[in-house]
């Protein structure tokens, strides 16, 4: 009898057994759709491979469904020419870079190669494991020669953080059809802006749309403003913060003006929300980057014609430009045999054949940081690219303007704890939610950041 | 008097009901119509569903979160039961205390945990796995099962074990042979419980999980949401697909739960 | 050890090995952890996983002069009992309406707590579509009964975003309060409604002089657990407001997670979370004591 009672106790603690190993085993059956494309070890960063392939998990940013394809076509065709390379793509968002790869990167489990903007590097860095990569692309310059903008926010210290591989740039998107019909000429300076967005807002229209949520899609765009305004240095190599001045103030007050006369939930905006309106003919304009182009006439219904670009208008006194970002891949391991296959990989991505396929993940976004690139064919055969090509110059051309906060006086290595909050959007909704003055709320913003970057 | 009650039931009707309706009938809306305010769809499409099951790893996602949630589940079964027959039918030294003890972890922010958590796993080489999840999901519900099962426990008399002991059973058999089978309902309800619990967890799955192979449906719901455009075909679509094997799952066990999570309220 | 000692000193440690399983559960994943939050509080590391130089005292002395600490407790007193009072009137309304034995009330009984059975994000899905400030239904109604002319973003709103945010948690929640609710009142004698009908009362009276002080025990339980439950509520505001507009949703938990991992301040974070978990005993300590039942 008492036999039975210890059955069940076996039975129990077997059961245990196997539903725990069940769990712990399905770790490694990644497979089924999604972005990976394989079954492997879902352990990235200092693993090595499995039977002489050496793996690569590179982590990057760009959600979109077409852009993750295009990104997988590009590794799936280096790794059938590169048979005992592979490498990995995988997708992460923007929210979770500056939240949770510090940490993930600090535990050993953050990814071989890692997408980045400028001052994103800056805070990674501050956790050692960041690779320096003047080799690689000392060899890229030379034969493909990087435009300054896009590799100089990468160097400092004696050294270069990150392969830049594309820029992005912002400007004032208009809707032709909509100006024409209001009789506006595209806007130059912040008084034709505003001008223009008053007569535009109408009963069912906006004159602009802009964001002010508290997001990195917000920090650009004040960001832009504020460069057109004369107020680009925030803060310099010595990581001293010059945010409060009369010029940064009175981007601000233009920025406040403004989303009047933009949709009355912008502050729940980033880079999604602006753009539908837009495309729907809600809003006549908007300030950002190169995504507009590939989705304009399907989700406007109009034709490509419609889709007005001009640079970031300029206000009185102030400077012509517009932000942009140098995107860059940093090298996360120092294992020899994966660096070599990186190196591999590089040489592939910025060969020109490539590297036009690559930047049209997203025409017009991605625009190319190499000599040999902006003139690649493959880069300006892609059929989007042909159709928008008077927009594209635009973009090209406001690109040799282009500015990065932390970036315009030297390199300021902790402008990662001011963009990591998003201080800039932060400054903005004090205006616009707590009611404080431009003037106020920019001190109050100049205070926040000193005690930041302490 | 009736008709008051009559509308305020209504009202609370409309107030539960709208919102799955509304979210179910625009995920079948076309692109161009889903941002019209018709309360019936003009037409019907299933391309929004199409689009994520091939364009998306949304099925890689539930499969993850099937099985996070029934891995879950079974360990805070078998956590639980036994403990509870220690807890509410033996008497040992310490009871109380770990009585206290168990009711205790209600009081911290799961937010604290969540750093020293990750550091934990991750000194432990579980950081990107699923085993991580179901621990610490078993974690989070183990103290209300505990506590519902005590109702369940005092249901079944004392008198049973001790009828049972003078013929002579060890403690153990008659956990097993005789309060077992009579605490069905209360192990059903917590398994619920602890399925529904893990299903629906978001904070740690996103921090424990880098992987996007392994991510579970909540997270990849997220990460649909957080694009460079709004897709709202594929959130409410998502959103629909994510709350479907819940649903289906209450609706086959979701009396028995009610009835459990009424029976161990009542103790 | 002859068979009977041995049979014996199985059966005294029985007890013991049937609670391990759970109590080394619960040391490793919480007890454990909340030693490294204590530990980390008195450092000054920055990101997760890197080293900071101890500190001492200062994170502690940041928080307790930290306005923005106590403004977060603000928000989080308002949270707690803004969602208290609406989950009970919500939760007691809907157990009174079925309280009743009908077809209907069944169904409804097991059905009613579908919201609470879907995934916090589902939730915050369906009311975020509903509640849309450009294409949002809830606009759409409010333009159709001309109470506003231009759509309104509720959810962003610098006074409407904490209500809004506490009424969404609230329809996730209040069906469960109502079960638990509504199990509390099956235990009610009928007897004593038969009673209270024969000497006239009405039903308010009913309400409160039978029902209410009836449910002594659940209503406790609610309490006090339901306030700790809700007061460490994150997913639910972060998803929605992510603390926003400026602040004005920012409860404690979302502020600690603002500074662990936005801020990149973790020594800090922790000393917060220590703050608040001591206030946190003091209270359910203070609530035991007072409105415990006066039966254990």
């Amino acid at each position: 009898m008492k036999r039975k009672g210890w059955v069940w106790l076996l039975t129990l603690v077997l059961s245990l057994q196997v539903i725990l190993a069940a769990c712990s085993g399905n770790n490694n059956s990644g497979s089924g759709g999604g972005t990976s494309g394989g079954s492997q070890q879902p352990n990235t960063g200092g693993n090595n491979s499995s039977g002489g392939v050496v793996e690569i998990v590179m982590w990057h940013m760009e959600e979109p469904p077409n852009r993750v394809q295009r990104f997988q076509e590009i590794a799936d065709a280096f790794n059938a020419a590169n048979p005992d390379i592979r490498v990995i793509p995988q997708v992460q968002s923007w929210g979770d870079a500056y939240t949770r790869f510090p940490a993930a990167i600090q535990a050993g489990k953050g990814p071989d190669l890692l997408f980045t903007i400028p001052d994103y590097t800056t805070l990674i860095n501050s956790l050692g494991v960041t690779q320096p990569v003047d080799d690689i692309v000392a060899d890229l310059d030379a034969k493909h020669k990087f435009l300054d903008a896009a590799l100089s926010p990468y160097q400092y210290d004696g050294h270069t953080w990150a392969v830049p591989v594309y820029g992005m740039v912002q400007v004032l998107w208009y809707r032709k059809d909509i100006l024409d019909e209001a009789g506006i000429e595209a806007p130059k300076t912040w008084n034709d802006l505003k001008a223009a967005v008053e007569k535009l807002t109408t009963k069912d229209r906006y004159g602009i749309a802009l964001p002010a949520s508290r997001s990195l899609a917000t920090d650009q765009v004040i960001y832009t403003f504020m460069i057109t305004s004369g107020a680009k240095d925030i803060i310099d190599e010595n990581n001293n913060v010059t945010f409060n001045n009369e010029k940064t103030v009175r981007a601000y007050q233009m920025y406040a003006d403004l989303l009047k006369f933009s949709p009355p939930d912008s502050n729940t905006y980033q880079w999604g929300e602006p753009q539908a309106q837009f495309n729907a003919g809600k809003a006549a304009m908007a300030i950002e980057k190169g995504q507009y182009l590939s989705v304009f006439e399907e989700e406007s219904g109009r034709p490509a014609s419609d889709l007005g670009v001009v640079p970031m208008p300029v206000a009185d006194g102030g400077e012509e430009g517009s932000i942009y970002y140098s995107n860059g891949i940093m090298v996360m391991t120092d294992d020899p045999a994966k660096k070599e296959a990186i190196k591999r990989f590089f040489d592939y991505l910025l060969e020109p054949e490539t590297y036009g396929k690559f930047l049209n993940a997203e025409p017009g976004l991605f625009l190319p940081v190499t000599e040999s690139g902006s003139k690649a064919d493959s880069f300006w055969n892609d059929p989007v690219i042909q159709k928008y090509k008077p927009q594209v110059d635009v973009l090209l051309k406001a690109s040799e303007k282009g500015q990065l906060f932390g970036f315009t006086k030297g390199v300021s290595q902790k402008v990662g704890q001011i963009s990591g909050p998003n201080y800039l959007s932060q400054v903005l909704e004090q205006i616009a939610i707590n009611g404080l003055s431009p003037a106020d709320a920019v001190a109050w913003g100049q205070q926040q950041m000193e005690n930041a970057v302490k | 008097m009736k008709v008051f009650r009559y509308v305020i039931g209504i009202l609370l009707t409309i107030l539960i009901v709208f919102p799955f309706y509304w979210i179910i009938v625009s995920s079948l809306k076309p692109a161009d119509q889903i941002l019209q305010p018709d309360l019936f769809p003009k037409s019907f499409t299933l391309e929004h569903y199409r689009q994520l099951f091939t364009q998306t790893s949304f099925l890689t996602n539930m499969k993850n979160s099937v099985i996070v949630s029934v891995c879950s589940m079974a360990v805070n079964v078998l956590i639980v039961v036994p403990a509870g027959f220690a807890l509410y039918r033996m008497k040992f030294p310490g009871r109380k205390l770990i009585s206290r003890l168990i009711l205790a972890t209600y009081i911290f922010p799961g937010i604290l945990l969540l750093v020293p958590v990750y550091q934990m796993m991750a000194s432990l080489d579980l950081v990107d796995s699923l085993l991580s999840l179901v621990i610490i999901n078993v974690t989070f519900s183990a103290p209300f099962s505990i506590w519902l099962m005590h109702g369940f426990f005092d249901a079944v008399p004392l008198d049973l074990d001790e009828a049972a002991s003078v013929d002579g059973a060890g403690r153990l058999r008659i956990l097993n042979q005789i309060v077992l089978p009579l605490i069905v309902p209360g192990i059903a309800t917590i398994s619920i419980y602890s399925f529904i619990m893990a299903w629906t967890e978001f904070a740690f799955a996103s921090v424990l999980i880098v992987d996007d192979n392994l991510r579970t449906l909540p997270i990849g719901l997220n990460a649909i949401m957080g694009q460079y455009t709004v897709r709202w075909g594929w959130t409410t679509a998502g959103a629909v697909l994510t709350l479907l094997p819940v649903a289906i799952f209450f609706a086959l066990v979701g009396r028995y739960f009610v009835k459990g999570l009424t029976q161990g309220a009542v103790k | 050890m002859d068979a009977l000692s041995k049979g014996k000193l199985f059966n005294k440690v029985l007890p013991f090995l049937l609670v391990a399983p759970i109590v080394v559960w619960l040391v490793i994943t919480i007890i454990v952890p909340l030693f490294s939050v204590v530990k980390e509080s008195f450092y000054s590391t920055g990101f997760v996983g890197t080293k900071g130089a101890f500190v001492g005292f200062d994170n502690y002395r940041n928080t307790i002069l930290s306005s923005t600490y106590w403004n977060a407790w603000g928000k989080s007193l308002v949270w707690v009992l803004g969602n208290a009072l609406l989950q009970s009137i919500l939760a007691f309304g809907i157990a009174l309406l079925l309280n009743r034995k009908t077809r209907f009330n069944e169904f409804a009984r097991t059905w009613m707590i579908i919201p609470w059975v879907i995934p916090t994000i589902v939730v915050v899905i369906m009311w975020q579509w509903i509640l849309n400030g450009s294409y949002g239904i809830f606009n759409h109604l409010l333009q159709t009964l001309h109470l506003i002319d231009k759509p309104v973003n509720l959810i962003g709103h610098s006074f409407w975003s904490m209500p809004m945010v506490i009424f969404i948690n609230t329809w996730h929640w209040f069906p469960f309060m109502a079960v638990i609710i509504l199990a509390g009142m099956s235990t009610i004698n009928e007897e004593i409604y038969e009673a209270a009908d024969i000497d006239g009362v009405n039903k308010w009276q009913k309400f409160w002089k039978i029902t209410f002080p009836s449910l002594g025990k659940v209503t406790f339980a609610l309490g006090l657990v339901g306030t700790l439950w809700s007061f460490n509520i994150f997913d639910t505001i972060y998803f929605l407001t992510q603390g926003g507009p400026a602040g004005k949703t920012t409860t404690i938990p979302v502020l600690i997670y603002q500074q662990a991992f936005e801020s990149y301040r973790l020594g800090q974070a922790s000393a917060t979370s220590i703050v608040t978990a001591l206030i946190l005993i003091v209270y359910a300590y203070f609530f035991i004591k007072f409105l415990g039942p006066k039966d254990e």
